[in-house]
């Protein structure tokens, strides 16, 4: 059997407004594989955001969706040994401003109760290395840049090792070069753990530069219209891909997709 | 802080000017001949207070300190749990925050009279008086603090599967520190005047008798002298209160 990460079918989210029911995802169908890094884009306001929190289990679907991660059903609810496989990187870095780097990356130890586990030992240090903050372990958010706060956001993410790393368009609020070079650690994390990536975001560069599929969504209420295999090569992704043909021809198609819904 | 002021001028500022009213007030009592038992001069309030304080005024001091340290220490859980389980319902957090309000509002000694019907006249029925007084400040201000947590902090927890009380403990708690402790310096000041007013009407020892007793004999020095004493008792509490809020809020400044 083929395992699948995420599994939609018939997904639908309606919340309420003013007395009436307004339905923000339509009718998602999509799958998600190991080892995939799934780019989902669309139209500002469509949804992708929605589908994020259903995925990250911070909101159920509505009754009669059908949504498994992992094999297991998790429409209303994904356990906590389910989520433990999961990391997320929010939009805004959400950082606990009372706590240090150190302990902001810790949290997730904390709240899936893996601090005394002997695997995890080290794996705070490790995650901060990974994003080269390990010497501001105990700085204070406030004390750190935009870009710095984002690094540890996704230095929490990654810190309980998930097979699975969701990501709410996590660079939208930094300046483009930092924005560049986070793009470029991401892919090398993504090389270094083989995990599986979902990431939203609204910039087709970085989709393309990191996705190994783009998926495209509709205005709300949403549904999957576009569905992109990116085919380029590590080596490709790293340099030069601006100047790419096939990226070029790539990024036509999406952006007239995109414009012409 | 954004300018950087000698390490000194904090402490040396508020001094000086103690010391330029202490001495206008010394001057002024001794030019204009003001009357001993009006208003006496800094210099017989500490001569009397000299004069009284280990015969007489350390052990109403000792009293007090009794009482508000009680009180206080009795309030501050009452106060926390009243805001933390009202914190988890929005129509209790609207339903309990007006009364919360009028309870801190309403000077609780004026219930001295009754209570006293139930408990009679003694440092119970004060250290009750300072927890009714106490409490609802701290309960209001945490209960502002706790029920707005960080949407975003909220999120994370959520995702990672933590309930109700993991996201009030990890996110809304600390997140309301320096709200609790706005509360924390309003009660240990209404605590101290409520520890005055209590020992006043009820009688019994303390500061407050002590010094309602000694302007009844118009010995107005040995009462300045005892009001001396209860200032720096509340000063005292709050500079401790404070030090604590230094030290855990340091992540706020």
């Amino acid at each position: 059997m083929e395992e699948f990460k995420f599994l939609m079918n018939r997904v639908q989210k309606t919340y309420p407004s003013h007395g009436a029911a307004f339905r923000v995802l339509g009718d998602i169908n999509l799958s998600i594989h190991a080892h995939e890094f799934v780019c989902i884009m669309g139209p500002t306001g469509c949804g992708k955001s929605t589908l994020m929190r259903l995925m990250c289990g911070i909101e159920p679907c509505d009754p009669g969706s059908y949504f498994q991660f992992y094999n297991v059903d998790a429409a209303q609810h994904i356990p906590r040994r389910l989520l433990r496989r999961m990391g997320v990187v929010f939009q805004s870095d959400n950082l606990m401003e009372w706590r240090t780097v150190y302990e902001n990356v810790r949290l997730p130890l904390e709240a899936f109760g893996l601090r005394r586990s002997q695997a995890f030992q080290h794996s705070v240090e490790d995650a901060l290395e990974l994003v080269g903050l390990r010497e501001y372990k105990d700085c204070y958010p406030r004390e750190l840049s935009g870009g710095m706060r984002q690094r540890v956001g996704i230095a929490r993410g990654l810190v309980h090792n998930p097979a699975v790393l969701l990501l709410d368009q996590p660079f939208g609020a930094l300046d483009a070069i930092t924005r560049k070079t986070l793009n470029q650690e991401l892919l090398r994390i993504y090389t270094e753990k083989q995990n599986t990536m979902v990431m939203v975001t609204n910039n087709i560069n970085e989709a393309l530069t990191l996705a190994t599929r783009v998926i495209i969504l509709s205005p709300k209420p949403s549904m999957v219209v576009g569905n992109y295999t990116v085919p380029f090569s590590l080596e490709e992704r790293r340099e030069g891909l601006l100047e790419n043909p096939r990226f070029l021809e790539l990024r036509a198609l999406i952006t007239a997709l995109i414009h012409s819904i | 802080m954004s300018k950087k002021y000698p390490r000194y001028a904090g402490l040396a500022a508020p001094l000086a000017a103690i010391l330029v009213i202490v001495l206008a007030w010394e001057g002024a009592s001794h030019a204009f001949q003001i009357s001993e038992r009006l208003l006496p001069a800094p210099s017989a309030i500490l001569s009397a207070l000299a004069e009284n304080f280990s015969s007489v005024i350390a052990s109403d001091m000792l009293i007090s300190i009794q009482n508000i340290l009680l009180g206080y220490i009795i309030a501050i859980p009452i106060g926390f749990g009243i805001a933390m389980v009202c914190s988890q319902f929005k129509v209790v957090v609207r339903a309990a925050t007006p009364v919360l309000i009028i309870l801190m509002i309403t000077p609780m000694a004026t219930l001295v009279p009754i209570f006293r019907l139930f408990w009679g006249a003694g440092n119970f029925l004060k250290i009750i008086v300072i927890v009714l007084q106490t409490a609802p400040v701290v309960a209001l201000n945490s209960l502002t603090g706790f029920s707005n947590p960080p949407a975003g902090n909220v999120d994370v927890l959520r995702s990672m599967g933590c309930g109700r009380w993991k996201v009030f403990f990890k996110a809304a708690v600390p997140n309301a520190m320096p709200q609790v402790f706005t509360g924390l310096k309003l009660g240990c000041i209404l605590g101290t005047i409520a520890s005055m007013v209590a020992d006043m009407s009820v009688g019994q020892g303390g500061l407050g008798y002590r010094i309602s007793v000694y302007a009844s004999f118009a010995a107005t020095d040995s009462a300045f002298a005892a009001i001396l004493v209860a200032a720096v008792l509340g000063v005292l509490l709050f500079q401790a209160v404070s030090l604590f809020e230094r030290l855990i809020t340091a992540w706020s400044r």
